[in-house]
């Protein structure tokens, strides 16, 4: 046997099982596919409102800082609960 | 605590595919909205237990399944609830019963989704995706599932505010770098948008069951929970928004990479901001749970019981598997090798003592086959990490026990 053979042999036999651990794995990917699908984006948010744009030098540049520094918010995170460890209660019931 | 038929007095359930409580007993169907009990009226002025009353302050909690007894309104038998269950199914008699205390005016529901998948139909659907599954253990083929319990979880409907600056690698850059960055800055606004209230349920199984139609959401009536368990939430503040955040993250990241394709790579820096609006509503959602043991694991496989969607994966054979995947590779090696041999002898090895061009490319050849042999390998391994990723939540013992807790 050459060393050509023995070449071919390792190639095809590495090709070879790829190939069907590839083709096992899709058809029980595709027979477990059920309920992987979220919910769409349309069917909770209005459309997402971009008020800038820009395209920056590198992603080690100072200005991508810049870019992301945090805005305030205006209004607290949690509503009304002074505990965010508290149950969430319905919103009729906050006192 | 069990409504009745104000034609023969036996116990009422919901019958999803009426919409109506119906009663087995004379077949008189009414309308939930239209039957009235003197026991809703309890709940006006009962006071709700907050969490910490139903479990302490121990972190432990979810190890020690306090028991509240009740009595059966029907045969007097004794009921028992775990937790933050507030409807379940008398053992002796097999009427429903619904705690009206644990629907105490403070927690009760604005909105439910009433089950419209009725129970042969989620076993069937159950059923038909076992039956169509490849390489099922021997003791899965001769399975029947009939363990199946209808759930009505506690969502909360909330909308928010968020903000976020971020900034998008792509691909296909210049010469000096492959990439190119571009900063993104706005904002939406998420509208009805249901998160799950119910800790010993994974945020991934019951994403996993969105969506829900929310135009089908009606005004809260205990009568619906006729039937079925329940429970209330009991989740925090801080674990809303922690979800909330991490969804509206998902869909502002997801919504401003479109704009650059399959070319955008990743969100390589942001910084955001999200709010909770003071409207979200408290609301119930059917699931239907069946569970079976497989191998000595439990497997517990959800169904929207709106849109009967099902959420789960089946376990297969990994013996099987694993020597069906060898034995065909290795038949196909051998193809591939025969074929390989013409080409390479063709084009030439080195020992061949042929022109080095030729050398090189029967080189090239091997190499680039290597290659093709690793990059279906490793898409494989992608696939199948994804597969047992659902089978892992599928096989979750707290899904499991959460489901078998309940009496009936």
């Amino acid at each position: 046997m050459t060393a050509q053979d023995v070449l071919s042999i390792i190639m095809g036999a590495g090709v070879g099982i790829g190939i069907a651990f590839w083709i096992a794995a899709s058809i029980l990917e595709k027979r477990n596919n059920v309920g992987d699908s979220h919910g769409e984006t349309y069917l909770y948010s209005n459309d997402v409102m971009v008020t800038d744009k820009e395209k920056l030098q590198d992603a080690l540049h100072p200005k991508l800082k810049e870019y992301i520094q945090r805005v305030e918010p205006e209004a607290p995170k949690y509503p009304t609960a002074p505990n965010s460890k508290e149950q969430v209660k319905r919103t009729g019931q906050i006192k | 605590m069990a409504t009745l038929c104000k034609n023969c007095n036996h116990a009422l359930v919901f019958e999803p595919a009426l919409g109506k409580l119906y009663c087995a007993y004379c077949g008189s169907q009414f309308a939930a909205e239209d039957v009235e009990s003197d026991s809703k009226k309890y709940r006006e002025n009962e006071r709700v237990l907050t969490r910490d009353e139903v479990f302490g302050d121990d972190e432990t909690y979810e190890e020690f399944l306090e028991s509240y007894v009740y009595t059966c309104s029907e045969c007097g038998g004794e009921i028992s609830i775990h937790g933050t269950e507030v409807s379940t199914t008398c053992i002796y008699c097999g009427n429903p019963n619904v705690v009206f205390s644990r629907v105490a005016k403070e927690m009760t529901p604005d909105y439910i989704i009433p089950f419209s998948v009725t129970r042969e139909q989620a076993l069937r659907y159950v059923q038909q995706m076992i039956s169509k599954s490849v390489l099922l253990p021997k003791e899965l083929k001769a399975l029947n599932v009939n363990d199946i319990k209808g759930i009505y979880l506690p969502y909360w409907v909330v909308n928010a505010n968020h903000e976020e600056a971020a900034v998008v690698q792509v691909r296909g850059g210049s010469a000096v770098s492959k990439y190119t960055y571009h900063g993104r800055k706005g904002y939406m606004t998420i509208k009805n948008f249901p998160l799950d209230g119910c800790r010993m349920l994974s945020d991934e199984s019951s994403t996993c069951l969105e969506p829900f139609d929310l135009s089908a959401m009606r005004k809260f009536d205990e009568d619906y929970l006729l039937g079925f368990y329940s429970n209330s939430s009991d989740i925090t503040y801080e674990e809303m928004y922690l979800a909330t955040e991490r969804r509206a993250k998902e869909i502002y990241e997801s919504t401003i990479k479109k704009e650059f394709g399959k070319n955008a790579e990743r969100i390589c820096a942001e910084s955001h901001q999200t709010a909770i609006l003071n409207d979200y509503k408290y609301a119930m959602f059917p699931v239907w749970f069946i569970t079976y043991r497989c191998e000595g694991k439990p497997n517990t496989i959800l169904i929207n019981g709106q849109t009967g969607k099902i959420v789960g994966a089946v376990p297969w054979n990994k013996k099987a598997f694993k020597w069906i995947t060898i034995i065909s590779g290795i038949v196909l090696g051998v193809v591939l090798t025969l074929l390989l041999r013409g080409i390479v002898s063709a084009l030439g090895a080195p020992e061949t003592g042929k022109d080095s061009a030729s050398s090189i490319t029967g080189q090239f050849i091997l190499g680039f086959g290597s290659l093709f042999g690793m990059l279906f390998a490793t898409v494989a391994s992608i696939k199948m990490a994804k597969v047992k990723k659902l089978l892992q939540l599928t096989q979750s013992d707290k899904m499991f026990h959460f489901v078998k807790k309940r009496q009936g």
